[in-house]
Formats: structure tokens, C-alpha cells, sequence
């Protein structure tokens, strides 16, 4: 452990690096009056990077049915050279929005196999979120993909809705889904709806596991 | 007064190695591609600029004209188009009027940027919509405090697909990298991005800059002095670029002079040495030639004794020209806090997501380093998908400390989890506590944040490199003592957005008594 009276022998008496024209420049800036929905794509993309970390507990913002459109063209970017994870709180925003305007867009998503499994994923949950009682249709489109992670979240929304008509799709998958992670997570999930507890879905207790060292 | 002779010194050695392109020189830059037009691109074009079959590349042009071929699902169904095929294209296309906006590549109008010079970048995109682009904004990263310089686009450069952005007299750069973030605007609000980094070659035209061991990052900041148990030694690990902004090649001596000074060089000379650096030994017109040096300091030696007594030092390299020109650069040395992470996958990731890891978490390094913390050591670990379970998204507070509570690496680092996804609310990452336990065990005792993958142009599976790397600083930084701090450009914004690479003199302070780091 680091001793905090070391600071007091820190000599830091070296000179600092000088580099021609100072550590400054001048930005120049457009004036964006003229250009609203540039500004309004600006304050929304500022919007939709708030609160990614946990410690920030400030609800998320509510976007409102005028931002709905602006919404769907950043979910709807697919710029190799763009930010993910404002595409990804795009759809999650979208999922927010309780709009049925946004499914179409949200589907759009969740169906394209070319798609990344994880935006793929978060937009089933989104759609989920939207219209619970189509859960489990949106879910049996997309569970014969062999991608793990996306049968993960499709197994995650179903389990939000909570619905008899979820819970009957769970069933339905776990007798076919040979991942054992997955299948543990819908016994514990089912076990848990069934028994009405809350769906908290921690599962069997495991005494503490080490990781294995990677290869 | 007498002074005493170090009993032993110091040894050095060091080799070249290879260069990037001083005009595409960041390993975290945008590839450049071709955008496409599916709805007016030849059979040729499909060819050469797809890599497609000439079998299908012919069927696409005449399910086209047939009127059978206006978007990606379309596109998807081509016979003989394979899966792989249809990956590695569907992000390199548009059509008609499809609304999508993408920047093909950011270029120097004269190909290069020299110190002290004014400079222009030249902005090429593709715009499949009526809505004309409007405005592109530059952030550029350098050595000195980032700005930026946006332009308004007029309506030729629209429709001609290029834009050039002019850094005047007032904003022209000191050699060395820096680093262009770009965003183009249509007006509708549509948005591509893009980011290129180049070396900024000098004007005068050959010169010499030094930098910590695997430097990324663009900034002033200080090399390593790392203590190696096993051998009582001090390591220290550099790397330097010789750059030359001239139109021919030059060919430098091998021979390099290296002095450790204490307070600033004409101080006190506390060692000096030379040694023959192996490798190539020419930099290319307009180009850089790079390499690493490692200098070991057995105890006794006088770059010892100044580590120990954690006093800085300033090292001054020097080298030749064969035709007798002679740079110089230096750098601040000195010993660093350090701790030590445990990376552990939460699932299975592909071949190259594994790779961009390490990268992201190297920048993280980087990142520390700057403000004189490093790591001890980088552990690797997985939690195979059959063992993970649900851990692999992560969707609750719950979720999260069962995470920890059930997974545990028994060292005394930091537990970095690294999700496939998180679905909690908004969040992508989270920290056990603030500063999170020192000892193992409990629901707290790690941070856990999300993988950011992506699909690249090539249709491969990626992760973000230049978000996830201060993201897993960032949480860190929690689990260190830090809460969220609004100031410009700090490590510890909530924002991921407004999230810059800076870490306060106030901040190091705060993590210093953490129980997991050392100081050597």
C-alpha cells in the first residue's frame, strides 16, 4: 500500500516541455442558428451519453414525440465510423418513448442479421418495452439465431414482460437452448415467476469462483 | 564539497522499428473505404471497389434495372451473394436517396502538415439524401489543450462530396502526433464520423521526440521508472521518432548519447552513456522512423539512487545525421503509483474483440500515466459463456453484485468485469463502491462495465477502443475514490460524451491511500 506521507518526498523539480505557440489555440466555431436540427442532433446526442454511468441515479430523459424522428436517424446510422454506444442509448431511448412510431424502426433492428448482436439485442428489448403483450412474438423471430448473446437478451426482455404468455415462451425455449448458462438463467427465472417471488433472478447461490486464467 | 561516485551505472539498448505513415499515423484511426452506390455503381465499380464476383456483381446491375434492387434486404437476396460476402459489404453501400451519410476518408490537401505551417484537411463523404450537408466540426488533439475548428459547408462542396477545413497561422501545430476527430452534419441532423491522426512533420526538417513506452495518446507527460524486483534494478522504457520533413530519405548514425540529469539538462549529471541502436537507420521522405530504448539501473547506480530517493530526472537523448546534423529531445523520468487490474471477460469474445480489448485497456494505461499512475501489471482472465450465465448481460444493481460476490480473482488488484452488454437502465458501466474495498470478497469488490462492440466496415465484430478504454478508467477511478467531477475534459465526468483524458493533481492525491496501490 502506497504511504500518503510519500507525497511529501515527491521531488518534482524537473522543467516542464515548451512547445512553439503555448499549449492554446483558438477554435472557431460556425454559428448554428441557421442550422437547427444540427443543433437539436447536438443537444440530443449530449442527452442520450448522460447518465451511462451507474453512480449518476438521475432518471434518464423522456424523450418527447417531436424527438422521436431524430431518434430513429441515430438509431438507424450505421457509420462504421460512429459511436456506438449512442447508438445503442438511441434505441434504448427509443424503447422509452412508449411511441408505436418507434417499432417500425426498433424491428428494423432487431430483424437484420447483419446487424451487431448487441444493438440487435437492446433494440428486442426496446420493442419489448413498447409492447409487452408482442414480446414473445418479436422473441420466436429471433431465438433460432446462433448467436448466444442475442438469445441472451431475447431470454432478458421475455423476463421483463413477465407475462403468463412470456413465461409459456421460456418454457418453450429452454427445451430446445443448450447453452447451459442460458438454460440456468431461464430454470432460475421460471423458478422465481412461478413461485410469484420477485423476479430477481439470482438463481442458485455458488460458493465464490475464481475466473480461469485466459489462454 | 565531495560527491560520491555511483558504484555501479546504468546500461541502455535499443533498436528502430517500423513506421506508420505520417499521414495515417494513429492506431485507433478510421479505415478509409469506399461508400458505394449500389442504385448507380458499374459492374466494374462492384468489381473493384466491393471485391465482389464478377458473376454477381453483374446480377446486381441487372436486378437493378429491372427495378429489383432498392435496399440492403434486396441486396441480401442477390443469388450468390454468400452471408460473409453480404457482411464484409452491407456497410460500404448506400442507395438512392437511402438517407445514409458516411466520410470516405480525411486527407491533408497537401497530403502532409508540417510545424508552425498552416494546413487544410480535406473531408470526402457520400450523402444519399436531398438534405445537403451543412457543416463539419474538427476536434483536434495535440500535445497542448484540445480545440476546435468547424466550417460551414456550402453548396458546391456538398454536392461535390468534399470539404477542406483551413488551420491558419493562428492554429498551426508543434511537431509531433496529433489526433482529428471529425463530425459532419447534414442539415436534417444526420451525422458521419471520422478520425485520422497524423505526425506533424518539422520544418526545419529533422527532429527528434521522445515518449513513454507505447504511447497512444498526444501530450506531454512523463516516462516510467519501474522498479524489477527480481534484479533490484530500475527499468526505463521509451519510445522516441525520428522525424524528417524533408522531400529524401536520411540515413542516421547508430550511435546514440543518452545523459540523466537532475533539475533540467546543464544541471546535475547524475549518468551519461552511449550505445548502437540496431535496426533500419533511414527515415523516409516525409516520414518518421521509430523505435524504443530500455535503459536498466542496477542498485547502486546513480539513476537508482534518484528513483529511490523518488526524485524526477530529466533524460536527454541525442543522435546524428550522417551528413552531421545532430537532434536532441527529452523527457521527464520518474517513479509512478501503480496498481494492478485483473481484465476478466464476462463470456466469450471473438478473436479481434480480444485484441481491441488489450488495446482499450492500454489505453487506459496511458491515460493514468499522465498524471504519473500505472499499472503494476495487467492480468488476463476468463468466465466461459457455460459458466457465465445471465453475469454476460448485466441488467441490475443486483445483477451486478452477485457478479461480484460470485466471481473473484484472490490477488490485490482491481476486478475489471467486461460484459457482453449492459441492459441496466442507460448504463455501461459501475463500481463496487467509492474507493471500493482493498481485500476481496463481498458484493463490492470490483467494477463491471459493457464490451461497446460495434460491426466495422469490413463486417467484423470490434470494440470501441476509444470509449472503452476511459470507460474502464473511469470506473476504476470509483473504485480508486473518485466521484464524478464536471470539469473539462476530466476522466471522472458522467457524461461519456463530455469525457475527457484528465486526471487533476487533486485526484492523484485521493487515490494515493488506496489500499491496492503501491509506490515503489
Amino acid at each position: 500500500m502506497a504511504d500518503i506521507n510519500d507525497l511529501e518526498k515527491i521531488r518534482d523539480n524537473e522543467p516542464k516541455p515548451v512547445f512553439a505557440g503555448g499549449p492554446r489555440r483558438p477554435s472557431v466555431r460556425v454559428n448554428l442558428k441557421k442550422f437547427a436540427p444540427v443543433r437539436e442532433r447536438q443537444r440530443i446526442n449530449r442527452l442520450l451519453l448522460e447518465c451511462t454511468c451507474a453512480f449518476d441515479r438521475t432518471e434518464p430523459h423522456v424523450f418527447k414525440a417531436g424527438e422521436l424522428k431524430m431518434l430513429q436517424q441515430i438509431a438507424l446510422e450505421r457509420d462504421p465510423h460512429g459511436n456506438p454506444v449512442l447508438r445503442r442509448e438511441a434505441v434504448t431511448a427509443l424503447g422509452r418513448t412508449q411511441s408505436i412510431e418507434a417499432l417500425q424502426t426498433l424491428w428494423t433492428i432487431a430483424a437484420s442479421d447483419f446487424e451487431h448482436d448487441a444493438i440487435r439485442g437492446h433494440a428486442l428489448l426496446s420493442l419489448a418495452r413498447i409492447a409487452p403483450a408482442l414480446a414473445p412474438v418479436f422473441v420466436a423471430k429471433v431465438f433460432d439465431e446462433k448467436s448466444r448473446a442475442l438469445r441472451q437478451m431475447a431470454v432478458t426482455a421475455l423476463i421483463e414482460v413477465a407475462s403468463r404468455e412470456c413465461q409459456a415462451t421460456l418454457r418453450k425455449l429452454l427445451k430446445g437452448e443448450r447453452d447451459r448458462g442460458i438454460r440456468e438463467h431461464v430454470e432460475a427465472a421460471l423458478e422465481s415467476l412461478e413461485t410469484g417471488a420477485i423476479a430477481r433472478r439470482k438463481k442458485k447461490r455458488r460458493s465464490r469462483r475464481s475466473p480461469g486464467a485466459e489462454k | 564539497m565531495e560527491s560520491r561516485m555511483p558504484e555501479s551505472t546504468s546500461s541502455a539498448r535499443g533498436k528502430t522499428v517500423a513506421s506508420l505513415a505520417a499521414n495515417a499515423f494513429g492506431v485507433l484511426d478510421s479505415q478509409p473505404s469506399s461508400f458505394v452506390n449500389i442504385s448507380r455503381a458499374s459492374s466494374a465499380q462492384l468489381r473493384k471497389l466491393l471485391g465482389l464476383p464478377a458473376k454477381v456483381a453483374a446480377r446486381i446491375v441487372a436486378l437493378r434495372k429491372k427495378g429489383q434492387l432498392t435496399c440492403l434486404a434486396e441486396l441480401r437476396a442477390v443469388p450468390g451473394l454468400q452471408h460473409r460476402a453480404f457482411k464484409s459489404v452491407w456497410n460500404k453501400v448506400f442507395f438512392d436517396r437511402d438517407g445514409s451519410l458516411r466520410i470516405r476518408d480525411v486527407t491533408a490537401a497537401r497530403r502532409f502538415i508540417w510545424s508552425g505551417k498552416p494546413f487544410a484537411l480535406r473531408v470526402d463523404f457520400g450523402n444519399a439524401s436531398d438534405s445537403p450537408v451543412v457543416v463539419v466540426s474538427v476536434i483536434a488533439r495535440w500535445t497542448g489543450e484540445p480545440f476546435v475548428v468547424e466550417h460551414e459547408i456550402g453548396p458546391d462542396e456538398s454536392r461535390k462530396g468534399q470539404a477542406e477545413i483551413e488551420f491558419d497561422a493562428e492554429r498551426t501545430l508543434p511537431v509531433g502526433p496529433a489526433e482529428f476527430c471529425i463530425a459532419l452534419y447534414r442539415a436534417d441532423g444526420a451525422q458521419a464520423s471520422f478520425r485520422r491522426t497524423f505526425f506533424v512533420l518539422p520544418s526545419n526538417p529533422l527532429s527528434l521526440s521522445l515518449s513513454p513506452a507505447g504511447a497512444m495518446v498526444t501530450g506531454t507527460w512523463s516516462a516510467r521508472g519501474a522498479y524489477v524486483g527480481s534484479s533490484d534494478t530500475f527499468s526505463t522504457q521509451l519510445g522516441f521518432t525520428i522525424a524528417n520533413g524533408d522531400g529524401s530519405a536520411v540515413t542516421m548514425n547508430r550511435r546514440l548519447e543518452w545523459k540523466f540529469w537532475d533539475g533540467g539538462i546543464g544541471g546535475t549529471l547524475v549518468e551519461s552513456g552511449a550505445f548502437d541502436l540496431s535496426g533500419s537507420m533511414n527515415v523516409p521522405a516525409h516520414g518518421t522512423l521509430p523505435g524504443n530504448i530500455v535503459f536498466t539501473s542496477p542498485n547502486g547506480s546513480g539513476v537508482y539512487n534518484k528513483y529511490h530517493g523518488k526524485e524526477d530526472m530529466t533524460l536527454e537523448i541525442a543522435l546524428t545525421a550522417t551528413d552531421g546534423r545532430r537532434i536532441t529531445a527529452s523527457i521527464t523520468c520518474r517513479v509512478m503509483l501503480a496498481y494492478g487490474i485483473n481484465i476478466i471477460k464476462v463470456g466469450d469474445f471473438d478473436a479481434q474483440e480480444g485484441v481491441d480489448l488489450y488495446t482499450a485497456v492500454d489505453l487506459t494505461r496511458q491515460v493514468y500515466e499522465k498524471r504519473d499512475i500505472t499499472f503494476r501489471e495487467v492480468r488476463r482472465w476468463i468466465i466461459h459463456n457455460a459458466d457465465a450465465g445471465s453475469y454476460t448481460v448485466i441488467n441490475s444493481e443486483d445483477e451486478f453484485r452477485d457478479l461480484l460476490e460470485d466471481w473473484s480473482v484472490q490477488n490485490d488488484y482491481v476486478d475489471v468485469f467486461v460484459a457482453q452488454s449492459f441492459s441496466w437502465s442507460t448504463y455501461n458501466g459501475y463500481a463496487g463502491d467509492i474507493p471500493g474495498p482493498a481485500s476481496k470478497g463481498g458484493r463490492k469488490d470490483g467494477v463491471a462495465v459493457d464490451k461497446t462492440s460495434y460491426t466495422d466496415a469490413s463486417g467484423v465484430k470490434r470494440l470501441n477502443i476509444s470509449d472503452l478504454g476511459p470507460l474502464i478508467g473511469h470506473e476504476v477511478g470509483h473504485y480508486l475514490g473518485h466521484s464524478h467531477l464536471e470539469e473539462t475534459n476530466n476522466l471522472m465526468r458522467a457524461n461519456t460524451g463530455d469525457r475527457g483524458q484528465i486526471i487533476k493533481y487533486d485526484q492523484y492525491r485521493t487515490m494515493f491511500p488506496h489500499g491496492f496501490m503501491v509506490f515503489e
